[in-house]
């Protein structure tokens, strides 16, 4: 079987425009149908490395590339704008999801889907057709139908903002999710319901790039491989034993013996 | 170096003085009408030296020529229940607002409202002003009388105004014990607006202000609530959706005369290009007026070269009360930029649905009979962005 490479990264690094270096040399490739997890502890530069695959502002690339594939073949992601990243098939699940007041949920989720689906060939939907396809996804996620009346992310507890994240991947159908922190501020009820989302939308089309501090995620999703990130490099990787092994050990030992 | 010469020894009230003959011409209040154009001479037009015009300097908009149309017709749509006649007299505005003296000078006549006590008028009463040729002037006034226990809710557009123009409007709302009532007023179209509204409310009742201004190349809306009943509640809330040169200035006032009364007010604007807007909040409380609870909120969200001066005053005489009041001024919020953007809008599209809830804030407190009136108006101004 033809194994299809989803994304693509070498040799990427990136600083805070006029700070100092934080990505140092990033390479990872991630196949259609894999979920890897990178790991690694506070201020490894695992969110700066989600945030400019999605081309936050915040950032300048120093070096290297990123390529995401699409129909059309691979596409250097870091030539496009962070919407056209979106449309192409990339999504971002935010450690903090903005709120967004005086928007309601569903005029939200229907915005991003007519204009994602629109800018992949597709006919626009009627509202009625929109609606069907919300509930879909809502029952598949078993998530309340009270939830699209809200303003978006508004006195969402920290939980719901992050089923919320599911709820917009599941709409916006991406075939590669970066899912920041997805696990950080959650009970263990709400981390399962996350987690059971996540697992729900996985195809052998698309790919998951799970970014945490913690194993206890990967209890609930069992990566293919792992990735342990320090000072804006991955100095490990591996299947996801390594991911117990941290859970066990701790960073310590892989940080002090990376030499 | 002549000219300017002459501009200072010009009479600026010229241009109005000589539309007064037209204007004495069958009206049946010669005299106050004379009265009126006097008091304007002794306090003058208004300028920026003036501390209540400091921000909206009208000079331009009051220099004229105008025509004075003989006629105007209001548009009107009012249940049964409600009785509809001609002003018979004036509101009463005292002395000293210059615009209102102007309008009582060169008035149109009006429509004087009353509802009966104990009457639920189902349907809104809908009051659009006559249009308005550029380089015209109109003065309307409004004068409503609602009964003890009775709800209405009114919706006053003045939506067709050319440029050059000049609206100068009256409007006094007596609302007696127990009644809930709603006034909303939409104002678009361009040239120069001019709005003073007088409320008192008895004790027990609810009243609800809404002013909705979309554009315009200026606006002044002053308005001044008189809370003399006990327990009486007030919601005042306003939008400015402004683009290009456009200047709106609002001008509240709440008097808090008696005690255990409540004030609420949220304005709200978005402003584009190198629009200007202008909040005053005054809130009195009076001597006694104990248990007074007055909230007041004014946030702009601006363009680069947008500008908004905003200003709380709060005059205080009695413990016992609970008075707030706070002003933001902001722009577009990056971070929830990048979060729509990452969703696929682009950034005018995430810049548009961030100005759309921002504002929904506030439509969310409009009267419910004015709702869909307001949405369409707010969507003439998102939809030409």
């Amino acid at each position: 079987m033809k194994v299809e490479i989803m994304l693509k990264i070498e040799q990427l690094k990136a600083r805070v425009k006029d700070g100092p270096e934080i990505l140092k040399g990033i390479d990872l490739e991630v196949n259609a149908g894999e979920m890897h997890a990178v790991m690694g502890p506070n201020g490894s530069g695992k969110s700066t490395l989600s945030r400019v695959i999605a081309g936050h502002p915040d950032y300048e690339i120093t070096g290297g590339s990123i390529s995401l594939e699409t129909p059309d073949g691979p596409l250097d992601l870091l030539s496009l704008e962070p919407h056209e990243r979106a449309r192409a098939g990339l999504f971002l699940g935010f450690q903090y999801p903005l709120e967004i007041p005086g928007v309601s949920n569903r005029t939200f989720l229907r915005a991003i889907f007519n204009t994602v689906n629109r800018a992949r060939g597709n006919a626009p939907l009627d509202p009625m057709e929109f609606e069907n396809i919300l509930n879909s996804k809502l029952e598949l996620l078993g998530i309340q139908r009270e939830f699209v009346e809200r303003s978006v992310n508004v006195d969402f507890s920290g939980g719901e903002k992050k089923r919320n994240e599911i709820l917009q991947m599941a709409l916006l159908n991406p075939k590669l999710a970066l899912l920041d922190e997805i696990d950080s501020g959650l009970d263990v009820d709400a981390l399962k319901a996350v987690a059971e989302g996540v697992k729900t939308l996985r195809t052998p089309h698309n790919a998951v790039v799970l970014i945490t501090h913690y194993q206890r995620l990967l209890d609930y999703l069992l990566p293919d491989r792992v990735h342990i990130m320090a000072d804006g490099k991955f100095i490990r990787s591996g299947g996801s034993d390594l991911a117990l092994e941290i859970e066990e050990r701790g960073y310590d030992w892989i940080l002090n013996s990376k030499d | 170096m002549t000219g300017s010469l002459t501009a200072k020894t010009s009479d600026p009230l010229a241009v109005f003085a000589a539309l007064i003959p037209e204007a004495l011409e069958e009206c049946t209040d010669r005299e106050a009408r004379l009265a009126a154009f006097e008091a304007l001479r002794e306090c003058g037009l208004p300028h920026r030296k003036v501390e209540a015009w400091k921000y909206t300097d009208p000079t331009g908009a009051v220099s004229g020529p105008f025509d004075r149309p003989h006629h105007c017709s209001y548009g009107l749509i009012a249940p049964d229940s409600v009785q509809i006649g001609m002003i018979q007299v004036f509101p009463n505005i005292g002395k000293n607002h210059p615009f209102a003296l102007l309008s009582h000078a060169l008035s149109h006549g009006g429509l004087e409202f009353i509802v009966p006590p104990d009457t639920v008028v189902d349907e809104p009463v809908q009051i659009r002003l006559p249009a308005i040729a550029p380089n015209s002037l109109l003065c309307p006034a409004i004068k409503i009388r609602v009964g003890a226990g009775s709800k209405v809710d009114f919706i006053v557009r003045s939506e067709e105004q050319g440029e050059g123009s000049l609206v100068s409007q009256v409007t006094q709302l007596t609302v007696a014990e127990n009644a809930n009532v709603s006034f909303t007023k939409l104002r678009s179209g361009r040239g120069a607006h001019f709005h003073l509204l007088l409320t008192d409310q008895a004790a027990d009742c609810h009243l609800t202000l809404f002013d909705s201004t979309v554009g315009g190349e200026l606006t002044r809306n002053d308005l001044h609530a008189e809370v003399t009943g006990e327990n009486a509640e007030i919601d005042l809330h306003g939008l400015y959706l402004l683009t290009g040169s456009d200047h709106a200035d609002s001008h509240t006032t709440v008097e808090h005369a008696v005690p255990n009364t409540r004030s609420r007010q949220l304005y709200k604007g978005i402003l584009d290009g190198r629009a200007c807007g202008v909040f005053n909040g005054r809130i009195v409380v009076k001597p006694g007026a104990h248990g007074t609870d007055a909230l007041q909120m004014n946030r702009n969200l601006l363009s680069e070269k947008a500008k908004v001066d905003t200003k709380p005053q709060l005059e205080i005489a009695n413990d016992d009360v609970r008075c707030s009041h706070g002003a933001t001024i902001g722009r577009m919020d990056d971070a929830q930029v990048f979060y729509l953007e990452s969703r696929g809008l682009d950034r005018t599209a995430a810049e548009a649905l961030l100005a759309r809830g921002f504002a929904g804030e506030v439509i969310d407190r409009a009267p419910a009979a004015a709702r869909d009136a307001l949405t369409k108006q707010v969507e003439s101004y998102f939809s030409k962005k």
